[in-house]
């Protein structure tokens, strides 16, 4: 693995390595078996053509899975223990999509001892939208 | 479990959900991380684990967190009912969850409100593993189908 990153050597604007995943019906289907979510909504194209989304779409928390990759790979042990994430969920996700985790260094904070990093987090689709958006930080 | 549905009106705030509990199986571990195709190496390697001082096995932070939305789905007296939406999450990652833990998500219903004709619930949850230590807080925000 990667070096995890450093608080002296982190600033402000620095982007963490990005995670990109491409979405299909199967790994939809996949993630409901392994988490035990099984919306119609994500599984049931019959279901879901009735609904306001006009189809499948993923489950929030696969995008979130691809976030806390993302934080992880950075931050390792300061993300396990320690990190906290705030997200909205902006557009949904459909199959055929590919999702691309993205994290920008915002603050760095050094309070009781305790230094810890704060990141602007998002996911964004192949056309540049934003479906996922908020804050995630980790204890380094 | 009953096969009826939990519609918004008939949960209040305070509402507890029963708390699951759920073995972090090596199997599920595995499982998870194939569904979400992650190839973090101190998830697979024990060298780069102890090398990032998690200790070796560990396990994604987010099996738990899906735990505590799975604590709203299975409950005895009825079943969420179908197409909700995540709105928003909150998580703390408290300490890192290891294959063989069992843990435990308790649950409740915080706030309730309908804005834009829309029926709205926040539950937060916490998540202990079997020596009764905080692993995982989560704060959920979604649209009830019903």
């Amino acid at each position: 693995m990667a070096k995890t990153l450093s608080f002296d050597t982190l600033k402000q604007g620095d982007e963490l390595n990005p995670v990109r995943k491409h979405i299909t019906q199967e790994k939809i289907n996949q993630y409901a078996e392994a988490s035990g979510d099984f919306n119609p909504l994500h599984i049931d194209p019959d279901f879901a053509k009735g609904t306001f989304y006009g189809g499948t779409i993923a489950h929030g928390l696969l995008s979130l899975a691809y976030i806390s990759e993302m934080m992880t790979k950075a931050f390792a042990k300061g993300w396990l223990a320690g990190g906290k994430l705030t997200v909205s969920f902006l557009a949904p996700v459909r199959p055929g999509d590919t999702i691309t985790a993205r994290g920008l260094v915002k603050q760095k904070k050094e309070e009781g001892g305790q230094r810890q990093v704060v990141c602007e987090v998002y996911c964004e689709n192949q056309k540049g939208e934003k479906v996922v958006s908020g804050e995630a930080s980790a204890i380094l | 479990m009953s096969e009826k549905e939990l519609v918004y009106d008939e949960i209040e705030v305070g509402r507890e959900f029963d708390p699951p509990v759920l073995s972090l199986t090596d199997e599920a571990v595995k499982k998870y991380l194939q569904a979400v195709e992650d190839d973090s190496s101190i998830y697979q390697d024990q060298t780069a684990a102890l090398d990032a001082a998690v200790g070796w096995p560990v396990a994604p932070p987010t099996t738990a967190a899906i735990f505590s939305r799975t604590s709203v789905l299975l409950q005895k007296e009825g079943k969420m009912p179908p197409g909700s939406i995540h709105a928003r999450q909150e998580f703390q990652f408290v300490a890192p969850l290891r294959p063989g833990d069992v843990l435990t998500t308790k649950a409740r219903v915080a706030e309730k409100f309908v804005r834009k004709d829309r029926k709205w619930m926040v539950i937060e949850s916490t998540t202990v593993n079997q020596r009764g230590e905080t692993v995982v807080i989560g704060r959920m925000t979604g649209i009830w189908p019903k």
